[in-house]
């Protein structure tokens, strides 16, 4: 697709949209923000933004955001080139598969989602989606639509700091502000039904612009549902909660299904998932401990079997591995599965002084008193400063 | 007439409880009937609270002698906090304490050492199903017309006089959460406590520490709300 046929075909969304008339689409505009309201808007956007990053809900992944960065870049070709405006990415350390846009062109990623796409035709999925939520100006839009409705939810502001509060452990009733109030409305509830499908229709071409396979729109978008695992009723539990995903996913398959008919339709490719692995392993490392605080540990083992992939040399994705399957079974005696990935931590690091004591204390639980002394003496060897070293000590006097 | 009137009260009734029943609370995280005869053994931990509360120990003992009564009655075994706090304090002591000796600062690596070994120790040392912790927790209440709401508790801000307009202040709630040995919780409920803040003229101030956690019948009150469903 080219940059003719995208204009055109974001133009021609927006035009089926009446009521957004108001609202100029990116290519008839030639600055950004265009209006007062709208500086306004990004205004307390960026404050929010800023928030998140002082009290530590947005984490620096620079190798990520690059890659996020470089796979819009593909999406959009020279799109936006006339207003001097660039995406850009932020990771955000949750277990659960979500994603907002920021008026301005941030959008936000859930290390949770990340994680649980295949392949980066089912990332772009749904960042694309993200994209189109920028390029339509959605929260501009919605902000016009609701209006006085939007200023009722200071409460549900409130409510939406109090549900941050519980994701981050402080609570800032500034986030409670008319900002703080729709951002958080619009990524747990999502956008207006016809907003949502502007997105879900302009994200397939961003993906064909990309040269990726639109057909990966279905299992990402599938995979939103896996969001139930953490807990009905649980704030976070964003997008799958909407009950029009599904019609939603019917929409795309329909979408997908007449595109395929078009004449000189490129069916677009399936990058190699073992390619994607490695550009977002970090996640995979910080989201397995997040899913352990869950008790999510068979979605754990998943994404560190991904990372060990990825980073076979890597000791911590077998170590972790083996946290894995330990904290499941925290009693023992059968810590098979946990000892050999400990194990194996060791073959590849035999400096790595967890593994030896993880190792010392399954054989504590287990009552192998000679093999726990033997681990957790090495422990002891490698780790002597270690900040738990005086408790080992303590075992280790125990044992004798 | 009064047939109709019956008739409109019992499908007002009808139409309004399935609202009402999606939007209740429900601290169980299993099924309750599994709670009660798969985790028949609870140990408790020692009550935790901010340090800007400054609890005091009877506080602290009080609400922890209600959890045990109000389990003990529900045919639960009950083992003592001591049994945690013993652990924690002899880790206290191998790791040399909770503070860096050159900053003077808690350190974080210590207290996360202490916090999960002793856990573990725990399980390790005693035939448990679940442990039960206590935490005073802060948060923002709302309050119309001079009167903040919540957790299941309401407390008035001013005695003379009313202030008519909507606000929120701190106030303080028991956090009761029973723990599997995975530490997921199987059972999380609150009872509102009391304000930290009070209605001077038109401002709210925060109260001197010194006033917390005097009345003890609003604590037993908030515990009691916590453990109310178990």
């Amino acid at each position: 697709m080219n940059k003719k046929s995208l204009l055109f075909a974001v133009f021609a969304l927006v035009l089926a949209i009446p009521a957004h008339a108001a609202v100029k689409t990116m290519d008839k505009i030639d600055r950004l923000p265009e209006k007062e309201d709208e500086a306004d808007l990004w205004e307390r956007a960026t404050s929010h933004e800023q928030r998140l990053r002082d009290n530590g809900t947005l984490v620096a992944y620079p190798s990520i955001e690059q890659y996020l960065e470089s796979l819009a870049d593909r999406m959009l070709g020279d799109f936006l080139d006339h207003l001097d405006i660039k995406l850009k990415f932020v990771v955000v350390e949750q277990p659960t598969l979500n994603a907002w846009a920021y008026p301005y062109g941030t959008i936000g990623i859930h290390t949770g989602l990340l994680v649980r796409m295949d392949n980066e035709a089912q990332l772009a999925a749904i960042v694309s989606h993200e994209v189109s939520h920028f390029l339509q100006r959605h929260t501009y839009r919605e902000m016009l639509s609701r209006g006085t409705q939007g200023m009722i939810g200071k409460g549900l502001g409130l409510l939406a700091g109090a549900a941050l509060a519980s994701q981050t452990g402080s609570y800032d009733p500034g986030l409670g502000d008319f900002a703080g109030d729709l951002w958080y409305n619009l990524s747990t509830s999502g956008y207006s039904k016809k907003n949502e499908y502007v997105a879900d229709e302009e994200g397939l071409m961003l993906m064909a612009h990309a040269g990726l396979s639109r057909d990966e729109a279905i299992p990402a978008f599938e995979k939103l549902f896996e969001n139930e695992v953490y807990g009905a009723g649980d704030p976070r539990q964003m997008w799958s909660s909407h009950p029009r995903l599904e019609d939603r996913i019917k929409n795309l398959q329909k979408e997908i299904k007449r595109e395929k008919r078009r004449k000189g339709f490129a069916p677009g490719v399936v990058p190699e998932a073992i390619d994607y692995y490695r550009v977002i392993a970090p996640a995979y490392l910080t989201t397995a401990r997040l899913d352990f605080a869950e008790g999510q540990f068979a979605r754990a083992r998943d994404g560190l079997a991904r990372y060990q992939l990825a980073r076979p040399d890597d000791p911590q994705g077998y170590f972790l591995m083996g946290e894995a399957y330990r904290r499941e079974n925290p009693a023992g005696p059968d810590f098979d599965e946990a000892l050999a990935a400990y194990e194996t931590t060791i073959a590849k690091d035999a400096s790595y002084a967890a593994a030896y004591r993880e190792i010392g204390m399954a054989y504590r639980i287990n009552g192998n008193t000679a093999k726990a002394r033997e681990a957790l003496e090495r422990y002891l060897d490698v780790a002597g400063d270690a900040a738990d070293a005086g408790i080992v000590r303590g075992y280790l006097e125990a044992l004798q | 007439m009064k047939n109709l009137f019956v008739c409109l009260t019992a499908l007002c009734l009808t139409l309004s409880l399935p609202a009402w029943a999606a939007d209740k609370y429900d601290p169980f995280l299993i099924d309750k009937r599994v709670l009660k005869k798969e985790y028949r053994r609870i140990a408790l931990a020692p009550v935790e609270s901010s340090a800007s509360l400054q609890m005091p120990e009877a506080a602290k003992e009080q609400i922890l002698a209600l959890v045990t009564k109000h389990l003990e009655k529900r045919k639960f075994t009950v083992l003592p906090n001591t049994l945690l706090a013993d652990i924690r304090k002899t880790m206290i002591d191998q790791v040399g304490g909770l503070k860096d000796p050159q900053t003077g600062e808690p350190d974080a690596e210590k207290i996360a050492a202490v916090q999960d070994h002793s856990w573990r120790e725990l399980w390790f040392r005693n035939d448990l199903d679940a442990v039960a912790t206590v935490r005073i927790d802060i948060l923002q209440a709302p309050v119309e017309n001079d009167k903040a709401e919540w957790d299941g508790v309401s407390q008035k801000l001013q005695k003379k006089g009313r202030l008519k307009y909507t606000a929120t202040v701190a106030a303080s709630t028991v956090t009761l959460t029973i723990y599997d040995q995975k530490k997921q919780p199987l059972y999380v409920n609150y009872g509102g406590l009391e304000v930290l803040m009070m209605r001077d003229k038109k401002e709210f101030k925060p109260l001197d520490p010194s006033e917390y956690f005097r009345d003890e019948k609003r604590i037993k009150k908030a515990t009691e709300l916590a453990l109310k469903p178990i």
